[in-house]
């Protein structure tokens, strides 16, 4: 074994591209482990949890670059060290395009129409750069997360202040006019305004209101995972609803968000109401005896996406009868087919997501009709994983959990850890169902079926061999606009004998009638 | 005063991207104007010496 950790000062890369080159290192023969990553203080925890520990990782700076290899002999060290440095130099000599800055001061200065800064840096610098653009009057799409809540809440304070959207901090989703801001799906313009404190959750609910209802929508705002929480108070939550109500083409507000504090809940959908706009919202797994003491003219509450989506078109479109994708009737129909090809063993769900709304959403759904769940990132109810990496009984993994990505490229970008847990999956013989998502869009993966497409063969070839029939289950979250081409993709994963279903939560119910004997 | 929300709502977006060429490159996709910061941290990475730093200037 030779093990090398290299320190080069100063000098910053962009970490989707060290997130790449790491892939295509650990790729290389003769490599075990490789960590390639700017020295920030989660990274460096990263860092040492990965086997890499030197007093050199701790002294380094969050500018400096940390190469860390252990690989198998010398040659292949000098190998991979020398692909990196190719792979770096390759990617700094990449023709820049566009008009380039290097401060966002110089930006603002230079570029005085500026309306919103997309901002993807480090958390412990992403704050200071947030104020400099709200100072300047510019909207804020805040993608980078682990910046500190006391600076989030007095950020949004200054956003509120000046009339600005703050959409974030570990903000994934929006879509501001039509345009798809980070990972977002294209959709048509329309009278549905969308607020969301999860980036698939909206992603879901615009990719269901475009393909179910044919409807478009104006603004999708993305508020930021905390948004809704005491300390935060919903600060963003409560702008967006302004500026919806002020947008004359939004009609109808639709709001997603993972269960706020009760008292924040409250608060929204009492500012809603009095707007007089018609809401429905999407308190994904608030409990329903909070439910029932907000029952206010005009809102209409729902329990999950599906629902949520299809009621907006309802209300807004009055479409009698309207259906998307498979009832319950044809679900049950194609889970009892497939029940008869399970051996006795065969009795768990593996659930494998990239969207962690989707794995919150089928655990919401599945806690009520299965026992024996676990997860990574359990709800209550739900037991936690003692191994991530090792799953029990039923189990619901959400790759996109810091465990998983940290050094790694997002599941969406780059769906080949999903596909190499189906794989795992498979090969239990206590596993019936595999269910995973597969997600379409701005930032996600150019062809995500192919990186799935030759594990998922081999699932349906080999083990079928072996007279145990492993049933996957998936549904596509896009639209037919988005530029991976849905419908092909869709025939790519029928063409090997996956069930697509057209919602997350068909997915889940056809998973769990499977399994339920 | 007129509604910053206006910015957003009534006219075409125009961006400052900061961080990852990712959604730079979305954003052109898209037809949209966008300009690119190719963000460095400050100061050899100290963030108290850059806040004290920004503090002078």
């Amino acid at each position: 074994m030779t093990l090398r950790i290299i320190i080069r000062e100063n000098n910053y890369h962009d970490s989707m591209v060290l997130m790449q080159i790491s892939s295509k290192i650990l790729e290389m023969e003769g490599v075990k482990r490789v960590a390639i990553m700017m020295a920030t203080e989660n990274n460096k925890q990263f860092i040492v949890l990965a086997g890499f520990n030197d007093q050199m990782i701790d002294s380094a700076s969050v500018s400096d670059l940390v190469i860390a290899l252990e690989t198998v002999d010398d040659k292949s060290m000098s190998d991979a060290l020398a692909n990196i440095d190719r792979l770096l130099k390759e990617r700094g000599q990449r023709k820049k395009r566009g008009t380039r800055f290097v401060s966002l001061e110089g930006a603002l200065e230079r570029f005085e129409e500026a309306s919103l800064a997309v901002i993807s840096i480090p958390g412990q610098f992403a704050g200071r750069e947030a104020r400099k653009a709200l100072q300047k009057g510019l909207h804020v799409f805040l993608f980078s997360d682990n910046v500190p809540i006391e600076e989030e809440v007095e950020l949004k304070h200054l956003a509120m202040e000046k009339g600005l959207l703050l959409m974030g901090p570990d903000c994934g989703t929006a879509v501001i006019n039509g345009v798809g801001i980070g990972f977002a799906n294209a959709v048509k313009k329309g009278p549905i305004g969308v607020i969301g404190a999860s980036g698939t959750g909206i992603q879901e609910l615009c990719s269901i209101l475009h393909q179910a209802g044919g409807l478009g929508i104006s603004h999708a705002i993305g508020t930021g995972g905390r948004d809704l929480s005491d300390r935060v108070g919903g600060i963003t939550t409560l702008s967006a609803i302004d500026f919806l109500v002020q947008d004359t083409a939004t009609e109808l507000i639709l709001l997603v968000s993972k269960p706020p504090s009760p008292k924040v809940s409250l608060s929204v959908a009492q500012k809603i109401a009095s707007t007089g706009k018609p809401a429905v919202l999407c308190f994904l797994g608030l409990e329903t005896e909070l439910l029932s003491g907000m029952k206010m003219d005009g809102i209409i509450f729902t329990e999950n996406l599906e629902e949520a989506a299809l009621t907006a078109i309802q209300s807004h479109a009055i479409k009698p009868g309207l259906k998307y994708g498979f009832s319950d009737e044809e679900i049950n129909m194609i889970a009892n087919k497939e029940k008869n090809s399970l051996l006795s063993k065969q009795q768990y769900i593996r659930g494998v997501f990239s969207g962690g709304s989707f794995c919150y959403e089928s655990m919401l759904y599945l806690r009520k009709h299965l026992k024996g769940l676990h997860a990574n990132s359990p709800i209550t109810g739900i037991e936690r994983l003692k191994d991530s990496f090792s799953s029990v009984e039923h189990t619901f993994i959400d790759l996109g959990e810091d465990e998983f990505t940290q050094g790694k490229v997002h599941p969406m970008i780059d769906p080949k850890s999903v596909a190499e847990r189906i794989l795992k999956e498979a090969k239990d013989d206590s596993v019936a169902v595999i269910l995973f998502d597969v997600i379409l869009g701005y930032g996600a993966h150019p062809d995500p079926v192919s990186v799935f497409l030759p594990i998922l063969r081999q699932i349906r070839g080999e083990y079928s061999t072996d007279k145990r029939n492993i049933i996957l289950v998936t549904h596509l979250c896009g639209t037919d606009l988005d530029l991976q081409n849905k419908k092909e993709q869709e025939e790519k994963l029928k063409s090997v004998g996956v069930h697509v279903m057209a919602t997350n939560l068909q997915a889940t119910k056809l998973a769990s009638e499977i399994v339920r004997r | 005063m007129e509604s910053r929300f206006l910015l957003l709502s009534d006219r075409p977006l125009k961006v400052i991207n900061i961080g990852l060429e990712l959604f730079l490159e979305s954003l052109e996709v898209q037809g949209i104007e966008v300009v690119h910061v190719d963000w460095r941290p400050p100061a050899g990475g100290d963030k108290h010496l850059a806040g004290l730093l920004e503090k002078l200037l």
